[in-house]
């Protein structure tokens, strides 16, 4: 074990949502967690148990109703969003469940978008062609969206979130909608990327995925 | 890649959203024009003061032999009664008020009758005698009528002294209160576009939420992601206000220039295109202004990030 700073810190996390006319809803309460560089950690729990939620509170998407975030030992309590907006462009790769590409653009520029709001789309587009290579599309680069299979747009987004190089992967359902054969290479893609030194956060309930992290919380 | 998926988006969203577009575009369009028509209505209302005023007179009625009215008692004004108005005319009180005045004679006024009533039936019962004998007062500064009315009344043989701009009032308050009524109009539409940019702008972020959602990931900022929403409105408030101004230039040329001025024959000078070239950058000004208006309800709302 080393003894480096966690690169993202959760500690003692509560995520409530208001509800008009109902009870605020509790759906996580004092959550604890030290995400370290190079090893995979998997949040465990059936649908509705607030797998998405933590993700999003750990990826800056959402501030946490209470408790407190932290990326390479800085909070993000005290940051603007646009400042944690910033930060995260280079620093966590994002991967929503299905896999969300934007119609319209080819395999390519989609895995180019990071690239986008900070003018080095020219600059990457050698890296955005390697990592679709790697990611097994490199020949669908140029097909659009509706021309590619669900696993081919989840690797066309994996490839997207992994563009900026970023510290952290966070990946929510990856193997959801896909049969086992390609559900079992996305695992060892993710092991693989957890031993290149990246630290991956995943939410699943495949019992596949919880089994390969490196350690894991099941939330009730 | 950065402007082109921008401008990009926003030809995607005109797309999608045709009809609030065109709606959108309508509304301000409409609400513009009723805008721009107000501003030339009280620009011709202050052109018709300016020109009116300065002609309208104050008469002195002297008494005729069959008025009771005023201060007569059914005799004619005597000479005596003229020569008292004329002296007070021109005594230091009122002189310096008055540009210059002159006398009509019973048989000035008739002539006078029978030329502006030629074809009417009334000219034949008018006789000379029935029609008041008056002084006819140009004040260097019309809205001084006032002193002359308070001075003059009560000498005796005048029957009335009468300020020829209440005429006048009466016809500008019609017209005031025609532009206010275009101007009510013009706030109303203006509210109803506001909304419907508003909404639209709302519509269009909901047909994209997974779009934004992924820029959102991948580290856009805020006016990244909203500014091909604001430029959705924009454009549409920026079609609205060019067509308003055309619209505001085809009425004064066609209509004001062309149909009034002949059809009235009026020697009043009319509203004309470079007074319309005044309202057009207005009127786009007060779109830009619309479509910020919207835009920021809309960021505040739903384009949160």
């Amino acid at each position: 074990m080393t003894m480096a700073a966690p690169v993202v810190e959760l500690s003692d996390i509560t995520i409530r949502y208001e509800r008009a006319g109902a009870e605020p809803l509790d759906i996580v309460v004092g959550y604890d967690l030290a995400l370290e560089a190079g090893r995979m950690h998997c949040l465990a729990g059936r649908s509705g148990s607030g797998k998405t939620s933590i993700l999003r509170v750990a990826a800056g998407l959402v501030r946490p109703s209470g408790g407190d975030v932290a990326w390479a030992g800085e909070s993000l309590a005290a940051l603007k969003d646009d400042a944690i907006t910033q930060r995260r462009r280079d620093f966590i790769g994002y991967l929503d469940q299905g896999g969300v590409l934007v119609g319209g653009l080819s395999a390519l520029e989609n895995a180019l978008l990071p690239a986008v709001p900070g003018r080095r789309t020219r600059g990457l587009e050698p890296r955005a062609r390697g990592l679709l290579e790697r990611l097994g599309v490199g020949h669908r680069a140029s097909h659009r969206p509706d021309q590619l299979s669900v696993g081919e747009r989840q690797r066309v987004a994996l490839a997207r979130a992994l563009l900026l190089e970023p510290a952290v992967l966070m990946v929510d359902e990856p193997t959801a909608s896909l049969d086992r054969t390609s559900a079992d290479s996305v695992i060892d893609l993710l092991t693989s990327l957890a031993a290149e030194g990246i630290a991956v956060l995943v939410a699943a309930h495949d019992e596949h995925l919880v089994a390969a992290a490196d350690s894991r919380t099941t939330l009730a | 890649m950065r402007l082109g998926l921008i401008l990009g988006e926003v030809a995607n969203g005109l797309r999608r959203n045709m009809s609030m577009v065109i709606s959108v575009i309508l509304v301000t369009f409409i609400s513009l024009t009723f805008v721009g028509a107000a501003i030339l209505l009280q620009m011709q209302i202050g052109q018709m003061k300016g020109y009116w005023y300065d002609r309208a007179q104050v008469a002195v009625y002297m008494c005729t032999d069959v008025d009771t009215t005023g201060n007569c008692t059914q005799t004619e004004a005597t000479q005596a009664q003229i020569a008292a108005v004329k002296s007070q005319l021109e005594s230091s009180s009122l002189a310096p008020y008055i540009k210059k005045y002159e006398f009509e004679t019973h048989d000035q006024a008739y002539k006078n009758f029978q030329a502006q009533f030629a074809d009417s039936p009334i000219a034949g019962f008018v006789t000379p005698a029935t029609l008041n004998e008056s002084f006819r007062v140009n004040l260097i500064n019309p809205s001084d009528a006032d002193i002359l009315i308070e001075s003059l009344s009560g000498l005796a043989g005048v029957q009335n002294v009468e300020d020829q701009r209440g005429y006048l009032d009466q016809i500008f308050a019609v017209l005031n209160a025609a532009s206010y009524t275009a101007i009510g109009v013009a706030v109303l539409m203006l509210v109803a576009a506001v909304l419907l940019i508003a909404t639209t702008i709302r519509l269009s972020a909901f047909s994209r939420r997974r779009e934004l959602g992924i820029m959102r990931l991948v580290g856009a900022s805020n006016r990244f992601i909203q500014t091909p929403f604001v430029l959705e409105g924009v454009f549409a408030a920026l079609v609205g206000s060019l067509l308003a101004g055309a619209a505001i230039v085809a009425i004064v040329q066609f209509f004001v220039q062309g149909y009034l001025s002949t059809t009235l024959q009026t020697t009043t000078t009319l509203v004309g295109l470079s007074d319309a070239v005044v309202v057009v950058p207005i009127l786009i000004v007060v779109g830009a202004a619309l479509a910020a208006a919207a835009s920021s309800v809309a960021i505040s709302r739903y384009l949160k990030v």
